[in-house]
């Protein structure tokens, strides 16, 4: 069903029709939160607390921007306020990483998942700003003016602020032993 | 591999800075963590119980208005329920107490009058109500059903007292105190407020006189006086049933001569029956300046006049 038709049904306060219409969204919602607060817990508590959100506030959508732009949108102020009360940066809950475990050598082929994980980790170790620019651009997939929207920056500022995000996170690989060719 | 793509891609640009070439996105895609099962199940059962909330909200005020009302309704229900067994009791025990007759110390205090009675207790802070009651085989053979107490039944009830009616042993205790009179004997009671005969030779003087039609078979009625809901008004002035209305005044007009006079009472009294009217104490005096003037008597029937004044009005032709 187009998701115009649910976004209309869930208006008139269809729980069918939202359960349709969170259900492709709680991925993205759940993504963008876990690497936010870096914490599955919490990431799960905040996607339900968004899900109501998005419950209470569908009729105030105007569609004006993509209906995705607006879930993440409202999913990033979740976790920024989430961040505010927390105020002390978040401990990375290590149950991706063990970095005790790795002993990369890079004239080897690492394997996929050992990879995966260094960058999940090394993300993991950016700023909250940088973090959230990795998430939507090279996690999510999203464009420019899209992350915009999200952030409320402008886009020149969302480039600026994606490439110091990469140049962060290749040092951060540097320091975990990845290079180039591997 | 996307993520390998990525880091040859990031490996490939010295500075990020300056770099003019673009890094697609998503790239990274396979970094997206699983969802944990339970998470839309945990999801959509907040929005249920949000949405019970919102209708909570909604129709919650309207349900409870919705009790409170019908709570009130079953209140008044019982209540009007109970002030009629009240009633009830209250007539049975008169009834038990009328047949039974009047304790020693209720005969010192009885006054007797006719059809009516009136009980007061100046010791009770509760004013006891009026109540007539009468004994049906009493009531046959001497038409007088009424007493009078007069605050003296210290630690009495007041039930009882009132409910004390006249018997053929009354005649006894009346001799103490107050005489009790039977139209058999055709004796007149003695009250302390003293009692004024009818045109029946009965007519009592209390604050609440219950006038007694010449119908015997009401009079053989055991309980003329009808309880209000409210007792209090049935103390304050209880309007018998049916035809038996207590008046303060008598005043015997012509339809023809006294028009002025009849126009006015139907101007400004309330009609509570056939020849009943109740006036308010500034328009029963203006009444009583016009009955001066032109000569009409009143026959008085109970001068104890509070805010109003109940006047019956015998019309001739």
């Amino acid at each position: 069903m187009e998701e115009r038709k649910l976004i209309e049904r869930c208006r008139k306060n269809d729980r069918d029709a939202f359960e349709t219409l969170i259900l492709s969204y709680e991925k993205k919602i759940y993504n963008l939160c876990f690497y936010m607060v870096k914490n599955k817990e919490d990431a799960f508590d905040l996607t339900q607390e968004t899900a109501i959100k998005i419950y209470k506030s569908i009729s105030k959508f105007k569609g004006d921007s993509k209906f995705s732009t607006w879930v993440y949108r409202i999913a990033y102020n979740t976790c920024l306020d989430f961040i505010k009360r927390k105020k002390d940066e978040l401990p990375y809950d290590d149950m991706i990483v063990n970095e005790n475990n790795i002993n990369y050598r890079m004239d080897n082929v690492i394997e996929s998942k050992e990879t995966k994980a260094i960058i999940k980790k090394c993300i993991m170790q950016l700023n909250s700003d940088y973090r959230t620019v990795i998430i939507l651009r090279d996690i999510s997939g999203l464009s420019y003016k899209e992350i915009s929207d999200i952030l409320q920056i402008e886009i020149g500022t969302v480039k600026s602020r994606i490439n110091r995000a990469r140049q962060a996170l290749k040092n951060e690989l540097i320091k975990n032993g990845i290079a180039r060719g591997c | 591999m996307g993520e390998k793509e990525y880091i040859d891609k990031m490996f490939s640009v010295d500075d990020f800075e300056k770099n003019e070439e673009e890094i697609e996105g998503g790239l990274l895609d396979n970094l997206i963590e699983e969802v944990p099962e339970s998470l839309h199940e945990s999801i959509m059962k907040k929005i249920d119980k949000h949405k019970n909330r919102l209708n909570f909200k909604i129709y919650g005020p309207i349900a409870a208005a919705a009790c409170i009302i019908i709570a009130i309704s079953f209140q008044n229900k019982v209540f009007v329920k109970s002030t009629k067994i009240e009633s009830k009791d209250e007539a049975k025990s008169e009834r038990k107490l009328a047949s039974s007759g009047s304790t020693p110390e209720e005969k010192n205090t009885a006054k007797v009058y006719d059809n009516g009675m009136k009980t007061e207790d100046t010791n009770a802070k509760e004013a006891p109500s009026t109540e007539l009651a009468k004994n049906m085989s009493n009531v046959e053979k001497s038409k007088l059903s009424g007493f009078e107490f007069n605050g003296s039944n210290e630690g009495k009830n007041p039930v009882e007292t009132r409910g004390v009616t006249k018997s053929n042993e009354d005649k006894d205790q009346a001799e103490a105190q107050s005489l009790a009179k039977s139209n058999e004997d055709k004796s007149q009671a003695e009250t302390r407020d003293s009692t004024k005969s009818n045109e029946d030779k009965s007519q009592a003087e209390t604050q609440d006189i219950a006038k007694s039609n010449e119908d015997k078979s009401q009079a053989k009625t055991q309980s003329i006086a009808k309880s209000n809901d409210d007792v209090n008004q049935v103390k304050a002035r209880s309007l018998t049933k049916s035809n038996s209305i207590a008046y303060n005044f008598e005043i015997k007009l012509s339809n023809e001569k006294n028009k002025d006079i009849i126009e006015f009472i139907e101007k400004n009294g309330e009609k509570l029956d056939e020849n009943f009217y109740k006036l308010s104490v500034n328009n029963f005096n203006v009444l009583d300046e016009m009955l001066k003037k032109q000569g009409i008597e009143k026959i008085t029937s109970c001068e104890n006049i509070e805010k109003e004044v109940i006047i019956k009005i015998n019309l001739k032709e």
